[in-house]
């Protein structure tokens, strides 16, 4: 079983929000998209996050700020209450779960189960005000007299909401009993407290993984132990020695006879929680922030594996975050073992800005966060996914993500247009990927499943004629569909001979090869040269005495025309 | 498959049924839940007792609770909305109107997502049986299959306490489950079947035959009820029910009529020492109490739920109606219904007022001098001693004089035979000249003599 989707209203940066999740999902996107948001969202609707404190009740900050000054403006503007009731903003977290696999997995979903084409069960987070007349009335109160431009959208009487969680198809509160079934773990991103001090979460962390995989024969050795540890304080006698004795009082001595040390706090869980990790012959808080993190990132998973009768949706915020490079593969070839083998009642989120984490855990299981809405990548070709798994670190979040960028097909056509960009300095906001092979069509398709429609972001393709009208066709057809899509091919066989063609190039290129020859014979010597001959040309466009003054070919030059 | 014991009263069916289900949990190692249901809060209790007399505890893979709410969580809550498409959430025990009103009424509460207790049987097994006219296309019976392949991943087994307290609706719920892979154990005795008398002999005939169904052997001893007593309460029993004693305690049948002196002090002190005192209905100076089983009307629980309080809604409808009942005894229901409208601001149509008034009458218990429990209430209970208060017709029907065959096994009869098998010692009858007006003492008198009956000493 998974949850399959979430829906998030006015929660946060989410006025309306959708995704879709799998087993395993990479989240991306910029800065300020949610991917923070989206995490604590999904804390909401399930089952007590047993190791990072986690509050259901919301604060004000937490609600949607534009649903709430909608709100507060239908109030100001008198508007009709049946609207103003239907604009009090709520908060909802709908999860829903899928393809139970077995009998234990059904029995844990089977009470929210929800007809429809496909069966699914759903559960919803809500904070709402338990009573929307008595909310309305109140702001009418304190906004009376006023107009917009003294509202406060903080001024949301929220102390006057509550939550619940429900099961959808019967809105009736779920039980703590039933709910607990499905938990939620998070790491997020400022986790470097994680072992800080003494206080660090690692204990926390650590004594549960404990009271999960002890058994009872295990406990009652550590129970006798610590009776023990008890016993040896009280040999001492040193608790006689502070007291002592005083002649003074009648009785005096009988009382304190009746004193004696006993453990304050019997129960297991809090003998097991002054336990601190030790690494090596340092204490864990004292190592360093990636090796810290690395550690954390282990323990969780074994502690996952230990809750085996509870479905654990487990979030990692960068797990790259502070790694090194040895550490990052070790951590990401973990994330997939462990993700791939726990079984299915694990499912793992994680968010990450690190391309090779993305391309190994494959950019299928991507979900792309845009700002207004989450794209799945799941439709991705397993041609494109197995290539970006060969190639760990082609920069995926540069193509999806740059305003302006461009693909061209290796690493020829990128020093060239490179060294001819630097020239430029209002051109350094184009960003140039080499792919390593001719096939445009599937970079394209996912591009376009994320920056379609937006007219900010643009995207420009260098390709080479190759003698085949028909990929050229192919090619061309996204210019012709998508604005913001531009396709160009050499009109030759390949980028050199285009190169030596244009303008005045075969003049300069003959003199900086010392060479005396024709078109062919330039072009050829570049395209034997491979790389070599491009790096000549390209220092010498920028020689700092005498700068060759190379044009692009027309192809270049137009797609640069196009994203500029 | 369903197993079902038929077993007569004092045969030990909870200390035997505790322990088929210690025994049950423990070889049970799957995820799956195993539920003790019963019809009523206190043999629920019952049960968990013996469970932890026994065992020490209660394992936590078995459910122990009433059918009621058995259906209500595992089952209409969470299902109905899937198979028949109506969603409830909540449900209502506010008393009825009148037959010819009652589904307007019920239409109402459905709007509000609210089942009356009383549908609770019914709509439990519209949801599970795909046989009724509401799942009439292919896709609906492939619904209701689907839950009952979800209900088989949660359910190991399901034991059924005092079954003969179902009716044919319930029954047939639970022959759906049974046939459909979920095991169900079912144990009861139809000679007990005061509320629905007949449903539980036609429900044994006609799964007999079935291949998921065995009736297991019936057990016709009784290790509370003695021989003496026996005497008496087998001429109620069906004639292959009749049961044999296993109590080495010498029984004791006898009479107490309200012009003996010693009559107040009696009852007085069977009540005290906590012993069976029992009517079948109340009458006269007798009560039986069951305002706990009275609320308000859902309308008006309604609004004053949501009148404008500050409070916890549920604790504050309970709050109103404890207010409301002390003062109908107090100042009357006039007042009391006048206090509740001011206090909580409602406004009441016609028909408000009327069920109001209608809760007042239940309410009200006049020149009441004992309050003692009712025949149905002390079913599955046993004491010592047991006194019963004779109707008119409990009269009739102890003594089968002038009582047609058409009666024979009803559930009056049903409930003779309740009360004669409580008592594991003594079994007394109190003549109350009141309530027996119009009788001639002496011929009573005679006619319980020949059953075995003295006066009291």
């Amino acid at each position: 079983m998974y949850i399959k989707k979430v829906t998030i209203n006015n929660y946060r940066n989410f006025r309306s929000f959708v995704a879709q999740l799998q087993q395993l999902t990479v989240v991306i996107g910029e800065n300020d998209t949610g991917k923070t948001n989206f995490f604590t969202a999904l804390s909401l609707p399930l089952s007590g996050n047993q190791i990072d404190f986690n509050h259901k009740r919301l604060s004000v900050s937490d609600i949607n700020k534009d649903a709430v000054i909608d709100f507060l403006t239908s109030v100001v503007n008198e508007e009709a209450e049946e609207n103003q009731l239907q604009k009090i903003p709520k908060v909802s977290v709908t999860v829903e779960f899928a393809d139970p696999k077995d009998a234990y997995e059904t029995a844990l979903l089977a009470k929210w189960i929800v007809a429809g084409d496909e069966e699914t069960y759903k559960i919803r987070y809500d904070f709402k005000p338990k009573s929307d007349k008595d909310l309305l009335d109140l702001v009418k109160k304190s906004l009376a007299g006023k107009t917009l431009d003294d509202i406060n959208w903080f001024t949301l009487p929220v102390e006057i909401y509550d939550y619940q969680i429900v099961s959808v198809n019967n809105e009736k509160p779920i039980a703590y009993s039933d709910l607990k079934h499905v938990s939620v773990h998070s790491i997020n991103a400022e986790r470097d407290d994680f072992s800080e001090s003494s206080s660090m979460k690692s204990n926390s962390i650590f004594t549960k993984l404990l009271m999960n995989t002890l058994d009872d024969d295990d406990k009652g050795q550590i129970n006798t132990a610590y009776s023990e540890f008890f016993s040896a304080i009280e040999k001492t006698e040193t608790f006689d020695k502070v007291i002592g004795t005083n002649e003074d009082f009648e009785n005096y001595d009988s009382i304190i006879k009746q004193l004696e040390c006993t453990p304050n706090l019997p129960n297991l869980k809090n003998i097991l929680s002054n336990i601190t990790l030790r690494y090596g012959n340092e204490f864990l808080y004292q190592k360093g922030l990636g090796q810290r993190n690395l550690i954390y990132i282990l323990i969780l998973f074994a502690y996952y594996k230990s809750c085996g009768d509870t479905f654990n949706l487990c979030c990692i915020e960068e797990p790259e975050a502070h790694l090194s490079v040895n550490n990052l593969r070790l951590v990401r070839d973990f994330i997939e073992k462990s993700s791939s083998k726990s079984g299915s009642l694990v499912q793992t989120i994680i968010s990450s800005h690190n391309p090779s984490i993305i391309n190994k855990l494959k950019i299928s299981n991507v979900l792309a966060f845009t700002g207004e809405k989450a794209i799945s990548l799941s439709d991705t070709p397993t041609k494109l996914v197995n290539y970006l798994r060969k190639r760990p670190n082609f920069d995926i979040l540069k193509l999806l993500f740059a305003n302006k960028v461009i693909l061209v097909e290796g690493p020829t056509e990128e020093m060239l247009i490179s060294t001819y960009l630097s020239k430029q300095p209002a051109l350094s906001d184009i960003d140039i990927i080499p792919i390593g092979q001719r096939g445009y069509a599937t970079f394209l398709d996912i591009w376009l499943a994320l920056n379609k429609d937006n007219q900010n972001k643009k995207i420009g393709i260098i390709r080479d004629y190759d003698n085949s009208d028909a990929a050229k066709a192919r090619h061309d057809a996204y210019d012709t569909a998508h604005a913001n899509v531009t396709v160009r091919t050499t009109t030759n066989y390949t980028l050199e001979i285009d190169l030596v063609e244009a303008e005045d190039n075969l003049a300069l290129l003959n003199g900086l090869f010392k060479m005396d020859g024709g078109l062919d014979e330039v072009s050829g010597h570049m395209i034997d040269g491979k790389t070599a001959r491009m790096l000549d040309v390209c220092d010498a466009m920028v020689d700092e005495e005498k700068p060759l003054d190379i044009k692009l070919p027309a192809h270049i030059a137009e797609v640069i025309g196009e994203l500029s | 498959m369903i197993e079902i014991q038929i077993a007569g009263a004092g045969a030990g069916k909870t200390y035997g049924l505790a322990k088929t289900l210690i025994d049950h949990t423990k070889a049970c190692t799957s995820h799956k839940k195993t539920f003790a249901l019963t019809y009523t809060n206190t043999a629920t209790a019952k049960i968990e007792q013996e469970i932890i007399k026994q065992h020490g505890f209660i394992p936590s893979n078995l459910y122990i609770q009433t059918v009621h709410s058995f259906l209500l969580n595992e089952i209409i809550y969470p299902f109905s909305s899937f198979t028949l498409g109506d969603v409830y959430n909540d449900t209502s025990i506010m008393s009825l109107p009148p037959p010819k009103y009652k589904n307007s009424l019920f239409a109402r509460l459905k709007k509000m997502n609210v089942i009356h207790a009383d549908n609770v049987y019914n709509i439990a097994k519209q949801i599970v049986d795909e046989t009724i006219s509401k799942h009439s296309n292919k896709a609906k019976k492939a619904k209701v299959r689907r839950l009952l392949a979800i209900l088989k991943s949660c359910f190991d087994k399901i034991f059924i306490d005092e079954v003969q307290d179902l009716d044919k609706d319930a029954l047939r719920f639970f022959e759906v489950l049974g046939s459909n892979d979920i095991d169900m154990y079912m144990i009861g005795d139809p000679k007990q079947a005061i509320k629905f008398p007949q449903d539980l002999d036609t429900f044994v005939k006609t799964v007999a035959p079935k291949e998921y169904a065995t009736i297991l052997p019936i057990n016709n001893q009784t290790r509370r009820v003695p021989t003496e007593i026996l005497a008496v309460s087998n001429s109620f029993c069906y004639e292959e029910q009749q049961q044999e004693s296993l109590s080495e305690v010498i029984g004791e049948l006898m009479f107490i009529e309200s012009t003996d002196e010693r009559y107040d002090k009696v009852l007085e002190g069977y009540i005290a020492t906590k012993q069976l005192v029992c009517i079948e209905k109340k009458n006269g100076r007798y009560t039986t109490s069951s305002k706990h089983k009275q609320s308000f009307p859902r309308d008006i629980e309604e609004m004053i739920r949501e009148s404008n309080h500050k409070k916890d809604k549920m604790l504050f409808v309970k709050a109103a109606f404890i207010d409301f009942m002390s003062n109908v005894t107090e100042v009357g229901a006039r007042v009391a219904i006048s206090r509740l409208r001011s206090r909580h601001s409602l406004t009441f149509d016609k028909s408000h007022f009327a069920q109001l008034y209608e809760l007042c009458d239940k309410l009200k218990n006049d020149d009441v001098q004992y309050t003692v429990q009712s025949i149905e209430s002390i079913k599955g209970l046993e004491a010592e001693t047991c006194l019963l208060i004779l109707s008119p017709n409990t009269l009739k029907y102890l003594t089968k004089e002038k009582l047609s065959q058409a009666s024979h096994f009803n559930k009056e009869w049903k409930k003779i035979y309740v009360a004669l098998t409580r008592a594991k010692k003594r079994l007394v009858l109190a003549l109350d000249h009141e309530l027996l007006a119009g009788y001639d003492m002496d011929a009573v008198r005679d006619s319980l003599g020949a059953l075995g009956f003295v006066n009291h000493d």
